[in-house]
């Protein structure tokens, strides 16, 4: 029951949340100076078609630019609500179809990031605490914080690069030519598959490697482990059985954080190495400010972030029964 | 006896010529993969599918005859339809690749006028099919001129005005030029009449001697196919017993729309707009082009857009081979340039054209497997031109902008050789903005005008027309009778390219006391319509003013260096609306092309040739757009398989691109 009603506060904070953060995201993609209709008035006029000032009014009543801010917004949000997101002016197709178009893919590698990042960044972690100061952690270390300041873009261009050189082929796009029909076509999707899950895992294992090793050496240190290691507890029980406990702590509440960085990571990376996710089609509807689509993209990836959020929080409230109880105190 | 035998040698001749045709007639070879189709039953054999024999088009510009297969890889980006659109593109008149800018009957089979050029009369070719197999015939061709290109017309054909009842603006929305004459100051609209499925007229009211050249620029195509848009349209003028064309409802024909294509539109003209205009983005259309789509996912990064063969093409190479020789084009989607030259690098592309800063790059790891070829273009500069707005708001700058010693000081002042080594690695040489060698207008007078550094003389000129100048480091010179530093504000779109630009012309300028500031536009090409763009870098790139004017005559509001004079004639030389009236040479430009456009009777190429001398004339005196440095043939990497490709053509818009190459010819040796 107690678990219920912190649930169900959190579920009604995410859903604030998420209201304001469609407002912010309406208020952004407004920002830039011009509407869709100029970019499109640009393009005609390049292609040698005749403009003239009564088509350009005409345009804005069309498409309902000329209404104020909040009556769009109202409008659009209305829709989000009751599944009408709108239609992209660019693509001309609804944008709920737009966006499943490549959700799939787009979470498919977010997926295989996630679980990528955690099985090698957890290990590494254990490794580089139990060894502290050895040869092997300062490598880690080091690798870890390249891995931390480097941009995904700049390292999918290297990656890219080195690949080139050393095979001749230069690695883009996901899906080999004619998409994934057999064995050699699979093998050829999965060698594709490595830069991007490298890149874009990267960051978001190098900052666990860091909070990880941190908080077992913080734990290394306590009382318990100290009484565990009298009472004769093998080295791997206290560090697997005991430690690893408290170290689910920082490993949940980081995911969050990192579903984002993936989400983010992924958009630049995507156009970089030319991956059929959300990254080109967002970049393609902020050029043209095609405020639906990318509104639409944005709010999807910023509900990730809210809903990744969320599932840390629960986790954690199971995990770790203190976080619910300062939750009551306060 | 003599007399006898001489009859029978012609029995026997005529009989070996009956023979010869009858083999000529069913002897057309097609390609495997078809052969295929044809012994499954799922495809007619290729007699069927080709024009009748005597109609059949044997590609004139075939270069060699070529054997089948293999698919033509090349690159476009998500935006690029009018990138791969014209490998494929098939008008009804197209321009002789020999770059002399006289149009050749193509989808037509002949075309003809009377003599004082009001009536055309088009022939078509009989048996030619639509990629569905349905027959083209000249009911396409009215049906797309009635009910698809044209605006609400008056009885006596004027165009309804945009604000009074009963107007509606073309399907397509757009209003092409090509199919309207003047006559009294009014503008007529042609009529087209069908004489029989393979013949029909166009009448104008007045001459008009230059329609075909017209609809190679302006509507290329000139047709669409009317059993499939008779879904899509909805008539505008109540007729309603005609079976090949219901009447159906803007409501009902947007809904087939939405529903066949798999879009959602949300209004009649922008589904209209988009499914009449740029019918090429969906391969549910069917097209007379020579290959064609199977999927829509030309928009979408990283993936193989590929067109294949039209089972129904109607060329046949001159062994009577129908065409194309080649399976299939692929069009690799990409974006971002670096990622393209990427992809030249590994040799993994057919045909791609050259970045000048990449040459290097792509050139020296392809060695072996790729070969450069040059095409011309018509450009009158490289790198960038720069055009002063000769109606700029401020009247103090639009007289310095008018003054043609401005403008030489301005070229003068600017080191080319630096330029030349700083943008375009040297790969370039000074020049004017001018027709370059072989163009129509080229005048090596005029393409080293105003091109010698020299920055004292250009102080000299500016004297003379500035308030006295000490040159003190860090001041500039004030306007005449005023306190206001002479400045340019340059409008740029794209501060990553041209704030180069900037950068350069505020170091030079410096010297000569004017004042360079950049204005970061996105909408530079709106501003330009209102006027509110002072200066910009533009380009000009024409085959001839008779051809296409809109760049260097004011006859439209659409070009920087003009403004707002293009903006009175449009509006039917009015400054009610925000034009301004020229006077002096810029109204010479305007006199010069409207001799251009009455031009009729046996002189009338004479006319021509005069007054487009006049224009070149003019801009040559004038210089209004100020050019650095020469353009950059256009360079293509090709891949040695590939054979056919020709070299030496003409790249520009009027000629339509790659329409050149024809790629229904180009095959592949490997």
């Amino acid at each position: 029951m107690d678990n219920l009603g912190y649930i169900i506060k959190r579920l009604g904070l995410a859903a604030v949340t998420l209201i304001l953060i469609s407002f912010a995201v309406f208020f952004i993609i407004q920002l830039p100076p011009g509407d869709f209709v100029d970019t499109m008035v640009a393009n005609m006029i390049r292609q040698g078609e005749v403009v003239t000032q009564e088509d350009i009014i005409n345009l804005k009543s069309m498409y309902g630019l000329d209404r104020p801010f909040v009556v769009q917004y109202f409008g659009w949000f209305k829709g989000i609500l009751t599944g009408n997101w709108g239609t992209s002016y660019y693509y001309n197709q609804s944008v709920l179809v737009k966006i499943k178009e490549t959700l799939g893919t787009t979470l498919m590698i977010s997926f295989v990031t996630l679980v990528f990042t955690y099985i090698i960044a957890v290990p590494i972690a254990i490794y580089s605490a139990k060894h502290q100061y050895s040869i092997g952690d300062y490598i880690v270390t080091f690798i870890g914080f390249v891995g931390l300041a480097v941009p995904h873009f700049l390292l999918a261009i290297l990656l890219m690069y080195v690949s080139f050189r050393l095979t001749g082929k230069p690695l883009m796009g996901l899906f080999p030519e004619g998409g994934i029909t057999d064995w050699p076509s699979f093998l050829e999707f999965l060698k594709r598959l490595i830069i991007p899950v490298i890149v874009i895992s990267t960051s978001g294992a190098c900052g666990l490697i860091r909070r990880v090793r941190a908080q077992l050496l913080d734990e290394q240190g306590k009382p318990y482990v100290l009484c565990l290691r009298a009472k004769g507890v093998t080295e791997r029980a206290i560090t697997f059985k005991y430690a690893m406990r408290q170290v689910l702590n920082p490993i949940v509440s980081g995911l969050g954080g990192m579903i984002s960085g993936i989400f983010n990571g992924s958009t630049i990376t995507a156009i970089v190495l030319m991956l059929p996710t959300q990254g080109p089609i967002l970049l393609k509807a902020l050029q043209t400010q095609d405020v639906y689509l990318s509104g639409g993209i944005l709010l999807i990836s910023a509900s990730l972030v809210v809903i990744g959020n969320l599932i840390s929080d629960i986790l954690l409230a199971v995990l770790d029964p203190r976080i619910k109880l300062l939750e009551e105190i306060k | 006896m003599k007399k006898r035998s001489s009859l029978v040698a012609v029995l026997v001749v005529g009989i070996v010529l009956l023979f010869v045709a009858s083999v000529g007639a069913n002897s057309f070879k097609e390609a495997p993969m078809l052969a295929e189709l044809v012994k499954k039953g799922e495809l007619p054999p290729v007699e069927e599918r080709l024009p009748v024999a005597s109609d059949v088009m044997v590609e004139p510009d075939l270069m060699s005859v070529g054997k089948y297969g293999g698919s033509l890889v090349i690159t476009s980006n998500d935006s690029g339809r009018w990138d791969w659109g014209p490998w494929v593109e098939q008008s009804m008149f197209r321009f002789k690749q020999d770059g002399s800018g006289q149009v050749e009957p193509n989808v037509a089979k002949a075309f003809y006028s009377n003599e004082d050029a009001t009536v055309w009369t088009i022939e078509l070719r009989e048996g030619m099919r639509w990629s569905d197999g349905h027959p083209f015939t000249a009911d396409d061709v009215v049906f797309y001129y009635d009910h698809m290109s044209t605006p609400a017309l008056n009885p006596d054909r004027t165009p309804v005005p945009v604000d009074a009842e009963g107007y509606y603006p073309a399907y397509t929305s757009k209003p092409y030029n090509c199919y309207t004459v003047i006559k009294d100051g009014k503008t007529y609209w042609a009529e087209f009449n069908k004489i029989d499925d393979y013949t029909f007229t166009v009448t104008f009211a007045a001459p008009k001697p230059n329609f075909p050249e017209a609809v190679a620029v302006d509507n290329k195509w000139m047709f669409l196919p009317k059993h499939f848009y008779k879904n899509y349209v909805a008539r505008k003028d109540g007729v309603t017993d005609d079976p090949t064309f219901p009447l159906i409802t803007e409501e009902e024909a947007l809904a087939n729309a939405n529903r066949d294509f798999g879009m959602q539109w949300d209004n009649y003209s922008t589904m209209s707009r988009s499914i009449g205009y740029y019918h090429w983005d969906y391969a549910i259309v069917p097209q007379l082009r020579s290959f064609i789509a199977v999927k829509n996912n030309w928009n979408r990064v990283g993936e193989v857009y590929e067109l294949v063969r039209n089972p129904y093409f109607w060329k046949v190479d001159s062994d009577g081979n129908q065409l194309p020789y080649l399976d299939s084009i692929k069009v690799v989607i990409i974006n971002d340039a670096e990622q393209t030259a990427l992809k030249q690098a590994a040799g993994e592309l057919d045909i791609s054209p050259i970045r000048p800063a990449d040459y290097a790059t792509v050139v020296r790891p392809t060695q072996s497997t790729h070969s450069v070829v040059s095409w011309s273009t018509l450009d009158w500069q490289g790198a960038f031109g720069l055009a002063l707005c000769q109606t700029a708001k401020d009247l103090d700058k639009r007289a310095l902008f008018q003054d043609a010693r401005f403008r030489e000081a301005l070229s003068i002042a600017v080191d080319r050789n630096l330029l030349n080594m700083t943008l375009m690695n040297g790969q370039s040489r000074p020049q004017q903005a001018a027709p370059s060698p072989g163009a129509l207008g080229y005048d090596p007078e005029w393409l080293t005008k105003w091109t010698e550094y020299n920055v004292e003389r250009a102080n000299q000129l500016l004297d003379e027309i500035t308030e006295p100048w000490d040159r003190k480091e860090g001041t500039y010179r004030k306007m005449k009778g005023t306190n206001r530093d002479v400045e340019i504000v340059i409008s740029i779109s794209d501060p990553s390219v041209e704030g180069n630009y900037i950068t350069l012309l505020q170091s030079a300028y410096k010297a000569i006391g004017v004042k360079v500031l950049d204005k970061v536009d996105p909408e530079v090409m709106k501003s330009v319509l209102t006027n509110d763009v002072e200066a910009k870098f533009e380009g000009v790139s024409i085959t001839s003013p008779a051809i296409r004017p809109d760049q260097i005559v004011p006859m439209r509001n659409f070009s920087g260096w003009y403004g707002a004079y293009g903006k009175w004639f449009e509006d039917g030389k009015t400054t009610a609306n925000g034009g301004i009236e020229p006077t002096g040479d810029i109204l010479e430009l305007i006199n010069a092309y409207e001799a251009i456009k009455a031009a009729a009777g046996p002189d009338r190429d004479q006319i021509v040739a005069e007054n487009v001398a006049k224009i070149y004339e003019l801009h040559k005196k004038n210089i209004w757009i100020i050019g650095f440095l020469a353009p950059l043939p256009r360079y293509w990497l090709v891949n040695n398989a590939v054979r056919n490709f020709p070299e030496n053509v003409v790249w520009c818009d009027e000629y339509r691109f790659a329409s050149m190459a024809r790629a229904e010819q180009l095959w592949l040796d490997r």
